[in-house]
């Protein structure tokens, strides 16, 4: 048997690691920014940087760019060592990490200028979207070239996870981010209405699943049992926790709508199998605490392995939440109150970013061929981070129980008691103060790490290619102890294949049929196409993320319908491309807001939202006053939205921005008579457009019934 | 108004019978397997992230 000599590649690892500290500190301050928005609405600044941008730019952040390049970086450095070879291309290695930093900048400059598919965690324009998926593919090239070239012949669990990763969040991204541009900025969602959101979902559960749970349970599977010195507990359990994690993952998407006007079918597939996940969440999770058995004294003095503890326990607590949130009786409960923001937040802090933590602590000595500058640092940013985490969660958990009881009481008359949303909203805001506290502690701790690794760097020296050797594989090898899961173990090509199978089915049994339902989907003979100006207006809504803080959804509930109006119908949404649910009433929900006040209302409170609401957290929209609204584009706008199926006329793109026009002005004179004088032309006329438009055309078809 | 809507699509009923039948038949293959083998035949497997060239 020849040995073969061989180097890893530690410099991309570093590359990586450094990527993921810098940006975790960035996205994280957005995040406080974010936070600190909600209580003191001073601090949205201008257009650019209103809570509705910000927020976007915040998720973004953390999800790609901070647990996007840990993740890398995790898998860069496993990925080598388990396979015992170098990664198969240096050159692709290194367009990977300059791709998807390029892609990160992107994001950061696109999104403030308001440039959204406002898709959540899919916001990204179209061209960025293509780059994406170009850098996925060449990351996904090189890990199985180095599949390939390995030199051990058995794949280990961690391996898994990332085969199932790179194949399905390329399905994921492709099925949700499909679009007709409109100009290079601006696109529209294949899909509309309840398609749309139901693919939206798909995907935005699934990011959840395999961007930032499959990649990071491969690295708990290395990383932990390499801190503990110990193999996993159970490496049977483990196979269970694999294939049962991402065939369950994947059908459980719908339950971000119950109670929505999405088929009734698809919520309860959408339940049961979230509940059924619970099964492989926590044998995964008790497979991670069983590796230390034994251990437990170790994690005392060992930083890394204090971090894991947390962040393996953080993963049982939210996917033990994660079920419970989806039986429909709870989700009446945390949908849309910040009871949804706490238990992301306990993935998010908790699970992927003290698992990062615990990796950078163990990693950069590694790489620098030095010590752990200082475990005393490290062990204050765990406590720092520990409380940031308690502070964070705790009060948006108070906020979220107390936002849903208020939305919901009615008093002995029958009536609402907080029939006002805001008093609703004023009650919360001190829990979001004490929420950004908790957020600030976090960062403060993340800096101190910060310093730590980078005094840990300088004292060390790079070991940019470390040496290496084993024997190379035998060429003709014939397995002697032929267990059924060695024979996939040892073929990365069925392992890929495989999962894509299962993913597939999952992701198809749950779209396809409400795709047939498109053609069935109850029409409503007056909803009707929005008009130029409104379709204009609507663009204008998506581009300021207002569905990051307003629903579109008026679910079923007698307290719902009380405070809206009519709940919403699936009909209703035919012409939305793309769908405007959102997820978090930070504001009340809009579907049945055209119509209830006057346009001067309207205009009042976009200039000066506290005027008109006193103690509302809104920022000002005062600059859509001062802007021209962009008619150049509309009639590329209609052509698009003729190509998605939308039935304007025959040639109405010729003939749209007369009408825009038209309707306009009305506005504009309405908004006369109440002593405002704006041009016809400014983007607020456009937004009041389509807010009068929002849910109105139902109330047309009741009055056509009566008269009838 | 689901049921009216669904009840259109030409047998909409397989879908739900389909996903638990291949959730069913999949996870008593992998159950099934995975009891049947023997821990050792993963022990080397498992220690693949302990081994170390330069350790």
């Amino acid at each position: 048997m020849t040995i073969e000599k061989f180097r890893y590649d530690n410099k991309i690892v570093a590359m990586f690691a450094w990527a993921t500290v810098i940006w975790a500190i960035v996205g994280m301050l957005v995040g406080l920014l974010a936070a600190f928005q909600l209580p003191f609405p001073a601090l949205n600044f201008d257009a650019h940087t209103t809570f509705g941008r910000i927020r976007p730019l915040h998720t973004n952040a953390i999800i790609f760019a901070f647990v996007g390049n840990g993740m890398f970086m995790g898998i860069y450095y496993s990925l080598q060592r388990l396979l015992k070879a170098r990664m198969y291309s240096d050159v692709l290695s290194y367009i990977h990490f300059w791709g998807w930093q390029l892609i990160i900048v992107g994001a950061a400059i696109t999104l403030p200028l308001g440039i959204t598919a406002s898709k959540e965690y899919a916001e990204l324009e179209w061209p960025l979207d293509i780059a994406i998926a170009i850098v996925w593919v060449i990351f996904g090239i090189n890990m199985f070239g180095t599949l390939v070239r390995r030199r051990e012949r058995h794949l280990y669990v961690a391996i898994w996870f990332y085969i199932a990763t790179v194949v399905t969040v390329a399905v994921l991204h492709i099925v949700n981010s499909l679009a007709i541009p409109v100009t290079l900025f601006k696109s529209y969602s294949l899909y509309a209405g309840v398609q749309d959101a139901l693919v939206q979902w798909w995907y935005g559960h699934n990011a959840v699943a395999f961007f930032l749970t499959t990649p990071y349970l491969g690295l708990m599977y290395y990383f932990l049992p390499k801190a503990a010195n110990r193999p996993v507990y159970s490496y049977r359990l483990s196979i269970i926790h694999f294939w049962s994690l991402i065939f369950l993952y994947i059908w459980a998407g719908p339950h971000h709508l119950l109670y929505t006007a999405l088929p009734d079918w698809a919520q309860s597939l959408g339940v049961v199998f979230s509940i059924m996940l619970l099964a492989p969440s926590w044998g995964g999770m008790i497979n991670g605490l069983l590796t230390l058995r034994g251990a437990w004294d170790r994690v005392r003095d060992n930083p890394e392995l204090k971090f894991y503890v947390v962040a393996v326990t953080a993963y049982g607590m939210a996917t033990f939440e994660g079920p419970m949130l989806s039986l429909k009786s709870v989700n009446a409960i945390s949908h849309f109150t910040d009871w949804t923001i706490a238990h992301v937040h306990i993935g998010a802090l908790g699970w992927n970013g003290f698992l990062t933590f615990g990796i950078l602590y163990w990693l950069i000595p590694k790489l620098f061929n030095t010590s752990l500058y200082s475990k005393k640092l490290a062990g204050i940013h765990f406590w720092l981070g520990t409380l940031g985490i308690v502070f964070y969660a705790i009060p948006l958990y108070w906020a979220g129980i107390t936002q849903h009881f208020m939305w919901k009481e009615f008093t002995e008359d029958g009536v609402l008691r907080y029939p006002n949303f805001l008093e609703t909203v004023v009650q919360v805001v001190p829990m979001y103060k004490l929420r950004a506290l908790g957020g600030s502690l976090y960062l403060l701790g993340s800096l101190v790490m910060v310093y730590n690794l980078i005094k840990t760097a300088r004292a060390g020296k790079m070991v940019a290619n470390e040496d290496a050797e084993a024997p190379a594989l035998e060429k003709n090898y014939v397995a002697h102890d032929d267990h059924w899961h060695r024979w996939i173990e040892r073929r990365p090509a069925q392992m890929l294949i495989g999962s894509l199978i299962v993913i597939l089915i999952g992701g198809m049994v749950e779209i396809i049929p409400t795709f047939m339902v498109k053609s069935n989907v109850p029409t409503i003979a007056s909803v009707k196409p929005y008009t130029p100006l409104e379709l204009q207006g609507r663009d204008i809504y998506v581009r300021e993320g207002c569905y990051t803080c307003h629903s579109q959804m008026v679910r079923p509930f007698r307290y719902e319908t009380e405070r809206y109006g009519e709940y919403s119908k699936p009909g209703e949404f035919v012409y939305d491309h793309p769908f405007q649910w959102g997820s978090k009433r930070t504001g009340p929900d809009l579907h049945r807001e055209g119509g209830k006040y006057p346009n001067s209302w309207h205009y009042n409170h976009m200039l000066d939202p506290q005027t008109m609401s006193p103690g509302s957290i809104m920022p000002s929209y005062a600059f859509m006053i001062d802007d021209d609204l962009d008619t150049t584009t509309t009639a590329a706008k209609i052509r698009a939205m003729q190509k998605l199926g939308v039935p304007y006329p025959e040639g109405y793109d010729a003939q749209a921005n007369k009408d825009l026009m038209k309707q306009a002005n009305s506005i504009a004179s309405n908004l006369e008579k109440d002593g405002i004088k704006v041009m016809g032309n400014k983007e607020i006329v456009a937004l009041i457009a389509y807010l009068q438009r929002l849910g109105v055309d139902i109330k047309a078809e009741k009055t056509t019934a009566s008269v009838n | 108004m689901y049921k009216e809507v669904l009840s259109t699509i030409k047998d909409i009923s397989i879908y739900p019978v389909f996903s638990f039948v291949i959730f069913f038949v999949f996870f008593t293959l992998v159950g099934v397997w995975v009891l049947k083998s023997k821990k050792e035949d993963f022990e080397s497997i498992s220690k693949l992230p302990l081994e170390e060239t330069n350790d």
